[in-house]
């Protein structure tokens, strides 16, 4: 249980995915434009995320660690998560239809991204780490998420402002935002990560 | 023939214009923040940029062709599934053939990120949206430029962070009495797309001002 929440602090707190490693910048700076697509879209992620690491590790045991394995590994990992998009569309289109219709632009792009896939393979490639850590690790990836879109839709906000050189304006200032903001988290956490 | 000759003039003018703004005007990464994650992972060294503009457009230039083909033939929630696990097929190919033919080392520095192609944002914003609504043709015409546009971003950041945080250019070395390992670090390429997403911005609105007063 202490691996759950020394890898969950981690990777909430002090060593953000974004952040650290790059997976999910894309979505989080498409997320981020809209204050009101930050919760659901963030919830769908932590759903997809959470039980694709939770299938994929008795799996990955399962194929063991040869080159066959180690080739086939990614492809499993990204059709574990095809079929969990297809169990959550169908739940939701049949279950919840009103819910489906707001959120249905938001599945594919939060189940399909280089988080969810990234975060699988490297618990599985690098990580001696066992079922509660790893949980913690994919927990912890989306309530930092959660925050870093906090903080982003907060930048952006702010940096559309006639103060800005133009050339700056809309995304270059974003990405420069951002990369600010990981450097001060690499100047608070270290250049050591957990997930490199 | 005239209305014959119309057609394949506006065609031409269509992918000439759909080639011009995903490759520069509206570049893929510099203006529409697709295709990031790669980048400030990966784009450490300048034959990972190399490998990987290959890998995306191997991934997306079939995905895009089939889903102009038959994506609309499709409901747009199987669209996802059906070009995510068709592009990790292609990028199953794709380590493999990096692992046995061409470097074993190059393969282990990539493991994590070749199979990450599949679900690049690149792919289920352009295969899955732009696509679908357009003909084969204009299809392909976005997908080799969005490639290419791709390739010309991650190629520059990786070449940069290379000679910065190595001192080599591709691996060869450059003699360097500085070197700066942070480079390799993402904030370095978030820095460095944001000034090349300024200087973008600022060139293309130059170039707007020059055509106006023409």
């Amino acid at each position: 249980m202490l691996r759950f929440f020394d890898y969950f602090l981690a990777a909430a707190l002090l060593q953000n995915v974004v952040l650290m490693t790059g997976f999910g910048s894309s979505v989080l700076i498409k997320s981020s434009k809209k204050r009101t697509n930050i919760l659901p879209f963030t919830t769908l992620l932590c759903i997809f995320t959470t039980l694709t690491v939770i299938i994929c590790y008795p799996l990955d045991n399962l194929i063991g660690t040869g080159v066959l394995a180690k080739w086939l590994r990614p492809l499993m990992i990204i059709a574990i998560t095809a079929l969990l998009y297809i169990v959550a569309v169908l739940i939701l289109y049949n279950k919840f239809p009103s819910l489906f219709n707001r959120i249905k632009r938001l599945v594919p792009v939060a189940a399909f991204n280089n988080l969810v896939i990234g975060i699988a393979i490297i618990i599985n490639h690098q990580f001696a780490v066992n079922l509660p850590g790893a949980i913690g690790l994919a927990l912890g990836t989306c309530a930092g998420f959660l925050m870093l879109s906090w903080l982003t839709t907060e930048g952006i906000e702010r940096l559309d402002n006639p103060d800005v050189p133009k050339a700056f304006r809309g995304l270059p200032s974003v990405l420069l935002y951002l990369g600010i903001l990981s450097l001060a988290l690499m100047g608070f956490s270290g250049s050591v990560s957990i997930l490199q | 023939m005239g209305q014959g000759n119309n057609r394949l003039s506006k065609t031409l003018n269509e992918m000439k214009d759909t080639f011009f703004d995903s490759f520069l005007a509206k570049n893929i990464v510099l203006v529409q923040a697709i295709g990031i994650s790669p980048i400030l992972a990966a784009g450490v060294t300048l034959k990972n940029g190399v490998v990987l503009t290959l890998c995306t457009a191997a991934v997306l230039i079939p995905a895009s062709l089939f889903m102009s083909l038959f994506g609309d033939k499709l409901p747009a929630w199987v669209r996802p599934p059906i070009y995510t696990v068709g592009a990790a097929a292609i990028m199953l190919g794709a380590a493999i053939f990096i692992d046995r033919v061409i470097s074993h080392e190059l393969y282990a520095s990539l493991y994590i990120f070749i199979p990450l192609t599949a679900v690049n944002s690149l792919v289920s914003y352009r295969a899955g949206g732009f696509s679908v609504s357009h003909e084969p043709v204009i299809a392909l015409t976005d997908a080799v430029a969005s490639s290419l546009g791709f390739g010309l971003v991650i190629c520059v950041v990786s070449g940069l962070r290379e000679i910065a945080a190595y001192g080599t250019l591709w691996e060869n070395p450059l003699n360097f009495s500085v070197v700066l390992s942070e480079a390799s670090l993402p904030y370095a390429a978030f820095l460095l797309l944001g000034f090349m997403a300024a200087f973008l911005q600022w060139l293309t609105s130059v170039i707007g001002q020059k055509l106006a007063k023409n």
